[in-house]
């Protein structure tokens, strides 16, 4: 078969899976679930493949067979003892690897979350005062100014807002309601940019069954 | 019948009506060229592509992560095709891994990156190469800071990375000038909080609208230098770098559909309100 | 001790390693071998999983039970059998790459089928604007408008409203702080986690079983 009409072929099977899809919006139906379940069958079938030649050839077979690391069979008796979790009876053995795989996650997690989520971060929110400041024979940034005032103030306010082993009431009841409305605001915000990002998905699946699918469609015919 | 009862039966409104409007409101932009649109670069775009733009040709390479999977696709493609043009057309070298953790991403990549350097008659493993995929992101981008050979020991294609060309010079971050993150999840802060503080990579992010509400932290702090976000921020791209696209129409759907739900929100709220105040 | 002790010893030895190699350089070699162990060991949880769905499908598939019945959707865990079957013949002969079979079932079935899932969000959104979003206080007044105003400045619309620099501004300071102030929260809250899973305060994984 011609590449052009291999390429046509697989063109209207995407079309055609794509509208199998869209027909749960109608109702739940035979087609979608066959759609459906294909899908998962094929991902499973992608991802252990896709595991096989990146993780198990390379790192595994090549290290212990053909470069002599035979202290790559530790993980791999690590990797082997997770599916133990089948079995009721040795069951247990999988907390080894589960051990292995949070300690040492967690462990690397530590000093560059501290530094990139909670140092970096604060220095942001602080640095942005030092920017603001007037420099010598300049006038003050008024604009500047307001925001990293904002920013310094706001961020406390947020942070007031989530502390609840202090009674919000007077003072700092205020302080912390005004942290709750930047925090909705906040929050509509990042559901005007989820609107965007879910009318683009739609936008993407529609511009292909437009153009691509009946592109492909009207060359058979 | 007055406007309360009115709108509050079209609040019992058939769903599928909503759907079959909505449907029609992403569709009739596409054959009316309407409505017309108008796209600014912001200044997260131009930063982005300063950056890239700034690389020589034919030396470091910028690194091109694909750590998203087909879901987000329709978003983040046209950003991975965009700065591709952009990289090949400047001869800018590019190293294109993937991080998606099931490894749809290096799917993904593997369709887009041969088509896209094909077009500029880029030679595969010297002006383009891709390493493939490793499955935990943290660890994978640490132990690309100290060796990218033994984190990728073999590329996408099998071919061992110690025998490709692009590779020769490369070692770990010192020699990457920049990396593009195309990601829909929390991958894309990922590499401004791992690499980005450990090894100062300068990391610019492609990213889901989703998820630019919730990255301007890292962009305000400096961590991420440059933000292409969702599909307008793949328009503005390509307009930056003078090949404009499809995502052009697709902001004029974007465009009636907001409107759509905007009204949607208004009349429902309207709505509620005349219906409160009757109790009232 | 099998069962308790010795997962909370693996677990610490292996985290305080990991921590501490941040700032010992000598610990270099060591690092990137654990590093490689982990990437290891994730596979294998992920394949753990992919043994899952597949051992449920199977079972479904299969004459179970008293009656010896098959489960009412064997036809279509069939199908997802097969498909499994294809991709891993397709991709362990043929191999992966441009134009073969495995990268043209990834490009024509799983690539549309997730996308589309991911498209019908928006109808979803839609029905749900209409029927569910309401102003019924202030802070869902104050969420909605801050919503609007983005939908509209991200278009570059309502310039003479000044929509677009509101829009901005909403997303340079209120936003920025609100988001600032979790992400701050979330990065101490997820150090302290880790240090407590690493110590053996938090040993959740390990289940409810008692030695």
């Amino acid at each position: 078969m011609a590449a052009g009409s291999a390429d046509i072929l697989w063109t209207i099977l995407g079309g055609l899976v794509t509208l199998a899809i869209f027909s749960f919006l109608y109702r739940d139906n035979p087609l979608y679930k066959m759609a459906e379940h294909i899908a998962v069958g094929v991902s499973v079938g992608f991802i252990i493949v896709t595991y096989y030649n990146t993780i198990f050839l390379p790192k595994i077979w090549d290290n212990v067979l053909h470069l002599g690391k035979y202290d790559y069979l530790i993980p791999l008796a690590f990797g082997a003892l997770l599916f133990t979790r089948f079995t009721p009876k040795h069951g247990w053995l999988s907390r080894w690897s589960l051990a292995f795989l949070l300690g040492a996650g967690s462990g690397l997690s530590i000093p560059s979350t501290l530094e990139g989520r909670v140092l970096q971060q604060a220095e942001g929110t602080v640095r942005s005062l030092v920017a603001a400041a007037p420099s010598a024979g300049a006038g003050v940034d008024v604009g500047a100014s307001f925001a990293a005032i904002f920013l310094v103030v706001g961020t406390v306010a947020c942070l007031v807002f989530f502390l609840f082993s202090v009674e919000h009431k007077g003072g700092i009841g205020r302080f912390a309601y005004f942290g709750r409305l930047c925090i909705m605001a906040g929050f509509g915000a990042s559901f005007g940019y989820t609107v965007m990002a879910r009318v683009s998905l739609l936008i993407g699946r529609v511009q292909y069954l437009t153009r691509d699918f009946v592109d492909a469609i009207s060359r058979i015919l | 019948m007055d406007i309360a009862t009115l709108l509050q039966k079209m609040l019992k409104l058939d769903r599928r009506i909503i759907y079959t409007l909505v449907f029609v409101g992403v569709v009739l932009p596409f054959y009316l060229a309407w409505p017309p649109i108008r796209i600014e670069v912001s200044r997260e775009v131009e930063d982005a592509f300063r950056i890239i733009d700034a690389i020589p040709p034919n030396s470091t390479p910028l690194l091109l992560s694909f750590d998203y999977d087909p879901a987000s696709a329709a978003e983040l493609t046209p950003m991975a095709v965009a700065a591709l043009h952009h990289c090949f057309e400047r001869e800018i070298r590019v190293l294109v891994i993937s991080l998606q953790y099931t490894g749809l991403g290096a799917g993904i990549a593997a369709d887009v990156v041969p088509r896209i350097a094909a077009e500029h008659g880029r030679v595969k493993n010297v002006d383009w190469a891709f390493l493939g995929f490793q499955p935990n992101a943290m660890v994978a981008m640490l132990q690309m800071g100290e060796d990218i050979k033994r984190t990728f020991p073999v590329d996408y294609y099998g071919t061992p990375v110690d025998s490709i060309p692009l590779m020769e010079s490369i070692q770990n971050y010192d020699q990457i000038p920049a990396v593009l993150t195309l990601a829909s999840t929390a991958v894309g802060e990922f590499w401004a909080i791992y690499p980005g503080s450990r090894y100062g990579l300068t990391v610019l992010g492609g990213l889901t609208a989703v998820y630019v509400a919730d990255i301007q932290p890292f962009y305000q702090s400096g961590q991420i230098k440059g933000i292409l976000g969702g599909l307008k921020g793949a328009a503005e791209y390509e307009q930056r770098i003078g090949r404009p696209g499809d995502d052009m129409n697709g902001m004029r759907s974007q465009k009636v559909i907001h409107y759509l739900i905007i009204l949607f929100i208004a009349l429902g709220n309207v709505a509620y309100l005349l219906a409160r105040r009757r109790q009232a | 001790m099998m069962k308790t002790r010795i997962p909370l010893l693996i677990c610490f030895v292996a985290g305080t390693f990991m921590a501490v190699q941040y700032f010992i350089p000598a610990f270099l070699p060591y690092y990137d071998r654990v590093n490689d162990y982990i990437q290891i060991v994730y596979a294998f949880s992920i394949v753990l999983g992919l043994a899952s769905v597949i051992q449920r499908h199977t079972h479904r598939v299969q004459r179970r039970g008293p009656e010896k019945r098959r489960h009412k959707d064997w036809i279509y865990s069939l199908c997802a059998l097969a498909g499994l079957t294809v991709m891993l013949l397709a991709g362990f002969i043929e191999g992966r790459g441009e134009g073969t079979l495995f990268q043209n079932l990834f490009n024509a079935i799983l690539l549309p089928v997730q996308a589309t899932m991911f498209a019908l969000l928006a109808f979803y959104l839609a029905s749900a604007a209409f029927r569910a979003f309401r102003t019924r206080s202030v802070d869902a007044t104050v969420l909605l408008l801050a919503a609007v105003v983005v939908m509209i400045g991200r278009l570059d619309d309502g310039a003479t409203l000044g929509i677009p620099k509101l829009s901005r501004w909403i997303l340079d300071n209120p936003n920025l702080v609100a988001k600032r102030a979790i992400l701050l929260g979330v990065g101490l809250g997820m150090a302290s986690t880790a240090l407590k899973v690493v110590v053996g305060i938090e040993r959740s994984y390990l289940g409810s079983s008692k030695e």
